[in-house]
């Protein structure tokens, strides 16, 4: 049986367990140095975090991904550091160890830049290549790995402390993720190691970018959403000329235009999951995905922004946390492609299929 | 004479059997081209409405008593999704549609309902809605033209302008000020329906930039409109307006997607017809790729305001941000659009890569309206700073 959104309310004991954990004296000090805790990882995954998504035949709970995308827009809401969305997308398709923490070596994470992302390629069971941006992989137990070769693409699960895989560790504007570069000279991949090749693969890969994209997308609203709340507050307290700056009209309509764009990115992630929840069997789950994530790719930058702008000199300190938020945008918005790479690519969709789904 | 068999009404209650009865009926009834020239277009829409109407399709979430089927907004943005999907233009009546005609669903007299409602859904009767004036546009409650009240009649003096259709319209719903005292200002206003006919009325067209002239002043002079017009109480009419505005706003967004998607699959038919050229440009699909997004977006809005609806919730400030979700559809693709024109615009009869550029040029110009009419995006942000996020007025 799959639970779905109505079944189970996954949100509240995850947010109690952020308010007590993830404090802003917490990752103020964690972010300040580097933004990685496993202690937090394995807390999580004691909650069951990873458990949430694997299928009930491989001893988890089954929950459909459709379920997961307000637990993610928490995540983007309290700023939580980790590979949160990995561990909750790559059980749900693959065979992933119980107790693994995982990352996705996926040079997918950009269309536009194809030619300088790198890729490994398999041929006769040798795989060879560079990715020049693993997101977690140097702290991930296992890899799993997209290479392409003559028999199509494939999926892979290698252990990320093998010898074979140099991962450098890349000094990343990205206040909440740690990114390597995978460089692979040459490595023989057991048969084991493979976990889906041909149209399986290709299928599998589809899906788990989709929801990449999708989950990035509602990161990106739980950003927005808190953005608002934290920009609404300030300026209603904040005093100059002896009243509130939220009093005047310039600043009132650009607080206007954040409450529209958060609730518009809200809005379309909840569509977006409705749609694939109740889809049908030609539903275009990329079609989907892509438009989900251009806009909160354009929108969520702009909610930052304006936000920055509103809170005046203070948001552009340290001391305070909006810059946390800002980097964090702007790394989410090219994960999986901005609103430049991805409206041509719906363009490109719509005028080549032509439906529209 | 429409050749086509009523839907049995009382069969359909279930969205999906609905959603099926209408593609069936879509397949196989004649959709008309909507003519880019507004005398056509207005006769052609007109005949249109009239063949929903004798079908069963108009007012599906309106009242029996009112000529409706009883249904839901939900069935009616089925109804409307599958219009769009049959590339099938909306319905000619969309004042009286959208925003006269709910309202006098719900404040009219149970008369006023049988007699008004019905010849409105069939497109009979065309309505305008008298709101704005020279001196009243966005601070509407300051609205001057004066009802006064003599016997069994009100006597209507007084100018309103923006008046769409105007000059078609067989009934006017008109806001006026029957209380010149009354503080503050908007609980001096009444809600009237006016019989365009009656003398005293003088219709002026105001030719837009689009070369529209759906437009209109018009002009009262001793209009005698008989007491039994009078929507709901004296001097409420603020209410009923502020009310309608807010049932507007979804169904009006239903409609206006429907024609901003079919106008986008219009361009990709183009587009397609011409050379391969177009579907490997970057620029052109970047073009589509934006209004795709723009019009999922509103789409996603226009289902929370749908919900709102059959919750059967009042006005909200909500409402002012499907505004603003609906106006940057509407100027994103209409700009978008418009673009891949390139210098090309200049030539208003010419057909670069497929596209029409004479209806492209034309929806452009209508999507900056969006911005304005039924309350401007300022007004709207004013209502969202203030009564959504609760920031202290100025």
């Amino acid at each position: 049986m799959t639970l779905t959104v109505a079944d189970v309310d996954l949100v509240t004991p995850i947010r109690e367990f952020f308010d007590r954990r993830v404090t802003s004296d917490y990752r103020h000090a964690l972010l300040s140095g580097g933004g990685w805790d496993p202690e937090l990882m394995a807390e999580l995954d004691d909650l069951g975090w990873s458990e949430l998504t694997r299928p009930e035949n491989r001893g988890g709970l089954g929950i459909d991904l459709t379920a997961v995308a307000g637990l993610i827009a928490l995540v983007g809401d309290r700023l939580v550091p980790g590979p949160l969305v990995e561990q909750l997308i790559l059980p749900a398709y693959l065979d992933i160890p119980d107790g693994s923490l995982v990352a996705f070596a996926d040079p997918a994470v950009t269309l536009d830049w194809a030619s300088s992302i790198g890729s490994v390629h398999m041929e006769s069971g040798q795989i060879q290549g560079t990715i020049e941006l693993v997101r977690f992989g140097g702290e991930a137990d296992s890899l799993v790995l997209a290479v392409d070769g003559p028999d199509g693409p494939a999926l892979l699960l290698l252990p990320g402390s093998d010898p074979a895989l140099v991962l450098t560790p890349i000094t990343s504007s990205d206040p909440t993720s740690h990114y390597v570069r995978l460089e692979i000279a040459s490595r023989t991949v057991a048969d084991a190691e493979i976990l889906a090749t041909g149209i399986e693969a290709a299928t599998l890969l589809r899906q788990i970018r989709a929801w990449f994209r999708l989950l990035t997308a509602c990161e990106i609203s739980g950003i927005a959403r808190r953005m608002l709340e934290k920009t609404v507050e300030y300026v209603a307290q904040r005093q100059q000329f002896g009243k509130p700056v939220g009093s005047f009209q310039a600043v009132k309509h650009i607080a206007a235009s954040m409450a529209q764009a958060a609730i518009s990115m809200e809005a379309l992630c909840e569509a977006t999951v409705s749609d694939i929840a109740s889809a049908e069997v030609d539903f275009d789950i990329e079609m989907a995905t892509w438009t989900a994530k251009a806009y909160a790719a354009g929108a969520g930058r702009q909610v930052v922004e304006d936000a920055l702008q509103l809170h005046g000199g203070i948001g552009f300190t340290t001391e305070y946390d909006l810059h946390w938020y800002y980097r964090r945008v702007l790394a989410l918005r090219t994960w999986y492609g901005d609103e430049h790479e991805l409206h041509a690519l719906i363009g490109s969709r719509r005028l080549t299929d032509g439906v529209d789904r | 004479m429409n050749a086509v068999s009523p839907v049995p009404v009382e069969q359909i209650t279930e969205i999906a059997d609905l959603r099926r009865e209408a593609r069936r009926w879509l397949a196989e009834t004649e959709i008309p081209t909507v003519p880019l020239e507004l005398e056509e277009r207005y006769n052609v829409l007109r005949r249109w409405q009239r063949t929903l109407f004798d079908a069963g399709w108009m007012g599906l979430g309106w009242s029996r008593e009112a000529g409706g089927r009883g249904l839901t907004a939900r069935h009616q943005q089925v109804f409307s999704e599958e219009l769009a999907r049959a590339h099938a233009p909306a319905p000619i009546g969309l004042i009286g549609l959208d925003v006269v005609g709910p309202s006098i669903h719900r404040y009219g007299s149970s008369e006023q309902r049988s007699r008004f409602l019905p010849p409105l859904l069939a497109g009979e009767d065309i309505w305008c809605q008298g709101f704005s004036e020279p001196s009243a546009g966005s601070d509407l409650a300051s609205l001057r033209t004066r009802a006064l009240r003599h016997g069994d009649k009100y006597v209507v003096n007084g100018q309103k302008v923006w008046t769409s259709w105007g000059n078609q319209a067989s009934w006017c719903a008109l806001l006026c000020r029957t209380d010149p005292d009354a503080e503050p200002k908007h609980a001096g206003i009444s809600y009237l329906i006016v019989d365009m006919s009656s003398p005293g009325i003088t219709v002026r067209p105001l030719v837009q930039m689009t070369g529209d002239a759906e437009f209109c002043e018009v002009f009262f002079d001793n209009v005698e409109v008989p007491v039994g017009n009078l929507v709901g109480k004296e001097n409420d009419g603020w209410r009923i307006a502020l009310d309608t505005l807010s049932q507007e706003r979804g169904n009006y967004a239903m409609r206006r997607q429907v024609e901003i998607g079919w106008g986008v699959e219009k361009t990709i038919d183009g587009l397609r017809g011409t050379s391969l050229e177009s579907t490997t440009n970057r620029r052109i699909s970047t073009a589509i790729g934006e209004s795709h997004v723009a019009l999922r977006v509103l789409d996603a809005q226009i289902r929370r305001t749908v919900q709102r609806l059959i919750d059967e919730e009042g006005p909200h400030p909500l409402d002012s941000i499907d505004k603003l979700v609906l106006n940057d559809a509407e100027q994103v693709v209409g700009r978008a659009l418009a673009d891949l024109l390139g210098p090309f615009r200049l030539d208003t009869e010419s057909q670069p890569l497929g596209l029409n550029a004479a209806q492209l040029i034309h929806d452009h110009y209508f999507s900056r309206a969006a911005s304005i009419y039924g309350g401007t995006s300022q007004i709207q942000r004013n209502i969202v700073a203030e009564r959504l996020l609760g920031l202290p007025r100025s």
